[in-house]
């Protein structure tokens, strides 16, 4: 145990994720040794993110007032919405430059082992969008894993009778890549999805 | 492959001890009881499979005053180096390498090592429940294509997902909740179907093979049959929507791959229920001998084979129709009798306090 302040803050730094009582001291004792200055901007950086940052409205993506960049941008196309499970899978599907959409943010998957169900995810407000908004396609970008299939599923079925055309992303082999190299679920799931070659 | 040699560092009663036995025939581990004979079989099982057949307790597997276990076999590949290592720690994730690399599928490790062992606890694939025959057939399924130790996870998973639903739904079940549970319904029966279609392939496969094996230990009489039962009938989906009323005030899953059998009959009757403890213990070596044979098969070298205690268990004709089955491979046998005659070992290691040494023999 160190002295108050000290120990307090080793407390709060070990309870954030990835950080255990170890680092959390390092953290704590680099900290102390750093200039006032950058101490300071280091907690105003935190109470600042806390203060500004909202989730979106509409699509509850991170955002800095109502609306996040997306939704508030004309020049994406409001027809077409990316569903995805975190906000941290927009950055990785904004890399592609491929899609122009807009998007939606689950906040999670369907896990009843740890209790998410539908209610605690933003399908409810997913459904409310897709007549408002006159949505013509809806893309299922959930994780290619035994819960993301199932969310996606689910999803599917609510949207079935409301009319939209409703998509899910081809898996298939990592670009630029070795077959050799490839993990064989991969690689069946690949073979599986094959397509006729255009020459 | 066959093992060179290996090495077992704070496992069981074990400080630090290297075990070498031979490569290419009989090696037979003798000691008193309790010396760590079969914790030397236990080893070479947990490198081939990542479990032991004894506890899946991790505290009983590493020594006491230790934090980890480490196992190593070196595997005489004629063509290169190679060698399994486990580091089993006391808590925290276990890590396997094969030639220093981590991997994480049983597959990946059934390409350099794999092991059909025998103990006396086998009585239990005949005398037992389903849950030891399911055990098996998925153990073999999951070293020849890491496809179905993949499915087995889903199944499990998915099995794991529905109960949660099913017990947070606490004996009733709304609309809302009804719609998730289709989801994993419809989940539950792809991946159920497969492993069942996967399952009975592979018993449809073994059944010839273990009658073989059945008909040379016991001699000419009673055949044995087997056949992979299904706790449903058509389609699988159709059934868990059947059962959905009765699972949801039981807070359990009442059909899948999970409540399926594979039923052993001898001579037209449930060997369970009708052989007696002899005919039991030959059919269940029989069992053991016709995966032997099927993974021998497969193709590579032959499976390691591991025999702990069998010989306090059969009768000498028994014995000797064993011996006599014995494939020319390796062999590591333990036993704290006198092994019956007809058994010519190629190496004697003896056991006892947690060393090893060579023996006369």
């Amino acid at each position: 145990m160190y002295t108050g302040p000290l120990q307090g803050l080793i407390d709060e730094l070990g309870r954030l994720p990835g950080i255990g009582p170890k680092s959390a001291q390092r953290i704590a004792f680099h900290l102390l040794k750093i200039a006032p200055e950058d101490a300071q901007r280091l907690a105003a950086a935190i109470v600042t993110m806390t203060e500004r940052t909202t989730l979106c409205s509409r699509c509850f993506n991170v955002a800095e007032g109502d609306l996040c960049q997306f939704c508030n941008d004309p020049t994406r196309d409001p027809g077409v919405l990316c569903v995805v499970e975190d906000p941290r899978d927009i950055v990785a599907l904004e890399k592609t430059r491929e899609f122009r959409g807009r998007y939606h943010v689950l906040h999670g998957a369907l896990s009843p082992l740890d209790g998410i169900g539908p209610e605690q995810l933003r399908v409810r407000e997913l459904l409310d969008r897709v007549v408002p908004e006159a949505l013509s396609e809806i893309i299922l970008c959930t994780n290619p894993n035994l819960e993301g299939e199932a969310t996606a599923l689910y999803i599917a079925r609510l949207l079935r009778p409301l009319g939209v055309s409703i998509t899910r992303p081809a898996s298939g082999l990592p670009m630029g890549s070795d077959l050799e190299y490839a993990d064989e679920l991969t690689l069946a799931r690949a073979l599986e999805g094959r397509r006729p070659v255009d020459a | 492959m066959p093992v060179r040699s290996l090495l077992l560092t704070g496992f069981r009663c074990f400080d630090t001890e290297v075990v070498e036995p031979d490569p290419f025939g009989l090696t037979v581990l003798r000691g008193p009881n309790g010396a760590g004979k079969t914790s030397v079989l236990e080893a070479l099982s947990w490198l081939a499979t990542g479990r032991s057949w004894r506890t899946s307790s991790r505290d009983a597997l590493v020594r006491a005053g230790t934090a980890h276990a480490v196992l190593r076999a070196e595997l005489a590949d004629p063509a290169r180096r190679l060698s399994v290592e486990a580091d089993i720690p006391r808590e925290g994730p276990v890590k396997v390498r094969v030639n220093g690399q981590v991997v994480s599928r049983r597959a990946d490790v059934a390409e350099a090592l794999r092991v059909v062992l025998f103990s006396p606890d086998d009585l239990a694939l005949v005398s037992g429940g389903p849950a030891g025959r399911r055990e098996m057939v998925d153990d073999v399924l999951a070293t020849r294509h890491s496809r179905w130790e993949a499915l087995q996870r889903d199944v499990d998973r998915i099995l794991r997902q529905r109960g949660a639903l099913l017990h947070q739904s606490a004996g009733r079940i709304d609309t809302a909740a009804a719609a998730t549970l289709d989801v994993w319904d419809a989940r539950l029966a792809s991946a159920g179907t497969a492993l069942a279609d996967a399952r009975q392939a592979l018993v449809d496969l073994l059944d010839p093979l273990v009658a073989a094996a059945h008909r040379r230990i016991a001699g000419v009489g009673p055949g044995v049959r087997l056949a992979y039962q299904r706790s449903w009938e058509g389609d699988l989906g159709d059934a868990l929507a059947n059962s959905r009323v009765e699972d949801v005030r039981r807070r359990a899953t009442g059909v899948g791959p999970h409540r399926d059998d594979v039923l052993v009959w001898l001579a037209d009757r449930p060997a369970r229920t009708h052989a007696s403890q002899g005919e039991q213990r030959s059919v269940a070596l029989a069992l053991r001998l016709g995966a032997y044979h099927l993974i021998l098969g497969d193709g590579g070298a032959p499976p390691v084979l591991l025999l702990d205690d069998v010989f306090s268990e059969l009768d000498p004709v028994r014995a000797s129709a064993l011996v006599a089955e014995l494939p020319t491979g390796q062999v590591l046998l333990t036993t704290a009798v006198e092994p019956p005659s007809g058994v010519s070992p190629d190496r004697v290691l003896d056991v006892s306090e947690g060393r090893i040494a060579a023996g006369a023999s």
